[in-house]
């Protein structure tokens, strides 16, 4: 089944849902990463994929050639995993890839996180809500969106990047 | 192997590692079922039993487990904890010298995402019989 996270999502703490016995209130509903961009526009996610960015290859010992390669497929996030939860043709940014590819002699961070966020419309009077799917790199298995890559996501120039998901007729 | 996101010992001594973690909501996309126990009860025991998104993620076909299934089980009329984890868990072969690893799905519920296996569902886990569900893999 492929969902697309974002729609028709739960907007609030499950007080419906509590046991009839009264077992307490759940916690409340929180997105699993939300943020506002520096352009104060709000994104949120519903969805992660969380994988080691270099999948099972070891990571060390590889010839400067091999680690050129390996990283240059990290870059275009080829047979991605969490690319089957998502529609093929979303536009999606890797966080911080410039600076990857000035330095592809280098090892990459460990982990590799992917998310689809959703925003509100790019323009109003033509779209329900905006869509981009974000890739990133980091050394650290939590927090989910590391304190660096956490800047990097506010400066998205997210009305450049994001498809705006049309309005219902 | 890189170093893996979750590394846990199981009471049986064998150690298992996850590879790839999926996070995101038990109830998914449902949105408007929470007012009616019985509904609610349905698809809770649709979602116990749900593969979403293990299928949808790893075109080769792993075992699964939802960590204390039994237990929601037993409370269908409960909303379940809000978010579901799911782990590609890997450990030594089954058989010895097989050349292969064994493997398998690892599904879990909580309402927190730190820490991303909760102390219960831990203990839980520590206490999966990987050798009965677990399968090797080349």
């Amino acid at each position: 089944m492929r969902r697309i996270s974002g729609e028709n999502r739960l907007s609030g703490p499950l007080d419906g849902a509590r046991d009839p016995s009264s077992e307490g209130l759940r916690p409340p509903f929180t997105p699993i990463i939300e943020l506002a961009l520096d352009s104060g526009r709000m994104i949120r996610t519903d969805q992660l994929h969380m994988g080691c960015t270099y999948g099972d290859h070891p990571q060390t010992h590889w010839p400067p050639a091999v680690l050129r390669d390996m990283n240059y497929r990290v870059m275009k996030m080829r047979n991605h995993p969490a690319g089957s939860l998502w529609p093929e043709d979303l536009p999606s940014v890797l966080l911080d890839m410039n600076r990857y590819l000035l330095r592809l002699d280098r090892v990459l961070p460990l982990y590799k996180l992917t998310a689809l966020f959703v925003s509100g419309p790019i323009h109003e009077d033509r779209d329900r809500s905006s869509v981009l799917v974000v890739h990133w790199l980091q050394d650290a298995a939590h927090p989910f969106l590391s304190r660096e890559n956490d800047g990097l996501i506010r400066a998205l120039d997210w009305d450049g990047l994001a498809l705006g998901r049309p309005s219902r007729e | 192997m890189p170093k893996p996101l979750i590394q846990v010992q199981l009471v049986s001594g064998r150690r298992i590692a996850a590879v790839q973690l999926h996070v995101g909501f038990t109830y998914g996309t449902y949105t408007k079922v929470f007012q009616e126990v019985q509904r609610l009860k349905e698809i809770n025991l649709e979602l116990l039993f749900s593969e979403y998104p293990a299928k949808v993620l790893w075109e080769r076909k792993f075992p699964s487990v939802l960590l204390r299934r039994d237990e929601y089980s037993r409370q269908a009329a409960a909303a379940l904890p809000v978010y579901k984890m799911t782990a590609l868990f890997e450990s030594g072969p089954l058989e010895e010298n097989s050349g292969k690893h064994s493997a398998m799905v690892v599904n879990w519920v909580q309402d927190e995402m730190n820490p991303i296996l909760s102390p219960r569902n831990r203990q839980a886990l520590r206490a999966l019989a990987w050798e009965e569900h677990a399968k090797d893999f080349r």
